[in-house]
């Protein structure tokens, strides 16, 4: 296992195995997040543009969920609601 | 020249009528060098107007390189983007101004903001931000909110200069004649400089103006300052060494040049003592064989761009060991950080085609004389502090310095180089130059 960081992230790297192969593990320890690539998808990484990863970074802290609606706390205080 | 406008304090405009009355005549108020009311207005009229040297294109060669650099206070990421394009990106979040890339260099594709998350290409473009339809709604759009590149941002044979003036005349227009003798360093060798590791640096109670004339014109304090390298035996005997030189001033750009040859009856090889093969690379690559002649006898070269910038490269016995002498390349900013205070930036560089061991002797002569442990350098800087004290002392701030060394001097028709020189270094006249470009700027 290894360990890349820079000042914005700290990611390691490391080559996992299965019982009939092998993959590359990338964890951010910090994010909590981690994947293992297969060659193919290695491979695929190769020819991709600085753009791909820009995309990737639109959020910027992982994955925003998709459809969730913000919901004011408004609609929690249920002024002669069902609690009334 | 203009007269002291208004909208500058009554102060300070007797102040400046006082440097102007004394300039031509050699006399130089001690005032200029340590006065926070002038200090703004250098901000203003200088530095904020000027080309300051930035960084050297190969601290950055590769996509992703960047290195933090400053003009003022202003932080600039000098990067290099993953189409090879150099840029200068103000080091401030577009959202609520925080810095968005703090180690002062690195290699990233993306800057991301440690307040809230604002993340940055390395082209200056804004391309996340969390939450972001919850927080800025639909129509928020990310185009109109990258970081915010220098005003002017050019090069100069890979020496980058930033200027945040965006009327300001082009680098080579700033530059003017002085290239001639920039070139004597650039165009040494076909593949030109690179820089020895990232600048040393550290920071020194005196003025930037009072740095820049000891490697603009002050050939004359070897004779005192650095007696004691005279003593060890590793600088010539003839403590008037740096006399037995050209110096050259560029009117109306306040830069200029010291050329100096071998003392008289010294056996210091030619060419600054560069291995004969840098020796017959440099006959093809200078522009012109004059040129090549002067370089041929230049054992020690300094160059001072106005404002900030200097580069000095001497011939040097590195120890009292090594029976050759090896020449070594310093480039440095004199930054400045408020009245009396500065930042030196200092680097090392050599050409990129130099022999491996010739690198190394260079890199070791530059750590023996210059940058933060050099001999040389902490003799300069111990005096530096102590001038910059006096001048802001109640007393001491009434009294004139005396900038009259070779005022009666001829200039040399005999030169071959551009500009105004003297066939004799130990004058004022570089310095003299300087404080009258100093003086336009400040009043226009």
């Amino acid at each position: 296992m290894f360990t890349l960081t820079n000042e914005f992230t700290t990611v390691t790297i490391e080559k996992v195995q299965t019982r009939n192969g092998e993959r590359l593990r990338i964890s951010a320890p910090r994010m909590g997040y981690s994947v293992e690539l297969d060659p193919l998808e290695l491979e695929a990484l190769t020819w991709q543009p600085v753009e791909t990863f820009s995309r990737l970074l639109s959020t910027p802290f992982g994955p925003d969920e998709e459809g969730v609606e913000a919901r004011p706390l408004s609609d929690l205080i249920l002024f002669g609601g069902e609690h009334g | 020249m203009a007269k002291v406008k208004t909208g500058v304090s009554p102060r300070l405009s007797r102040m400046l009528e006082e440097l102007q009355e004394g300039v031509e005549d050699g006399l130089v108020p001690a005032w200029i060098f340590n006065d926070p009311e002038l200090f703004e207005l250098e901000k203003e009229k200088i530095f904020s107007r000027s080309w300051v040297y930035l960084a050297h294109e190969s601290e950055i060669p590769k996509p992703g390189d960047y290195v933090l650099r400053y003009v003022l206070d202003n932080p600039y990421i000098l990067v290099r983007g993953e189409d090879g394009v150099v840029r200068a990106l103000l080091d401030m979040c577009r959202h609520r101004g925080m810095r968005v890339c703090r180690a002062e260099l690195g290699n990233a594709s993306h800057f991301r903001c440690p307040f809230h998350g604002w993340t940055y290409r390395n082209d200056g473009r804004l391309i996340g931000v969390p939450a972001e339809r919850e927080a800025f709604g639909q129509d928020f759009n990310k185009e109109e909110w990258g970081l915010v590149p220098i005003p002017r941002l050019e090069a100069f044979d890979g020496m980058i200069f930033g200027n945040l003036d965006p009327e300001a005349p082009s680098l080579e227009e700033w530059l003017g004649e002085i290239r001639w003798y920039l070139e004597l360093v650039t165009k040494r060798s076909p593949q030109g400089l690179e820089v020895l590791g990232p600048p040393q640096r550290w920071v020194v109670h005196t003025d930037w103006k009072l740095a820049l004339e000891t490697f603009l014109s002050d050939s004359y304090h070897t004779l005192m300052t650095h007696r004691s390298l005279i003593e060890l035996g590793i600088a010539p005997k003839d403590a008037k060494y740096a006399m037995y030189g050209e110096q050259i001033h560029i009117p109306g750009k306040g830069h200029g040049s010291m050329v100096v040859g071998a003392p008289p009856g010294a056996k210091l090889p030619p060419f600054w003592g560069y291995p004969e093969e840098m020796l017959e690379r440099a006959r093809t690559s200078y522009p012109t064989r004059e040129q090549f002649e002067t370089a041929r006898e230049t054992r020690i070269l300094l160059v001072t761009l106005f404002p900030n910038f200097s580069f000095h490269n001497p011939i040097r016995k590195p120890d009292h060991k090594y029976q050759g002498a090896v020449p070594m390349l310093t480039f440095r900013v004199w930054h400045p950080l408020g009245p009396g205070r500065i930042e030196i930036f200092s680097w090392a560089l050599v050409e990129k085609d130099a022999p491996e061991w010739f690198k190394e002797k260079t890199r070791l002569s530059y750590l023996r004389f210059f940058g933060s442990s050099g001999t040389f350098e902490q003799d300069d800087t111990e005096i530096w502090s102590h001038v910059a004290h006096n001048a802001a002392t109640p007393q001491g701030r009434h009294l004139r310095f005396n900038y009259r060394m070779g005022l009666k001097l001829e200039p040399d028709p005999n030169w071959p180089g551009p500009g105004v020189a003297y066939g004799l270094n130990f004058t004022d006249a570089n310095m003299r130059n300087f404080h009258r470009r100093y003086l336009e700027m400040l009043l226009s």
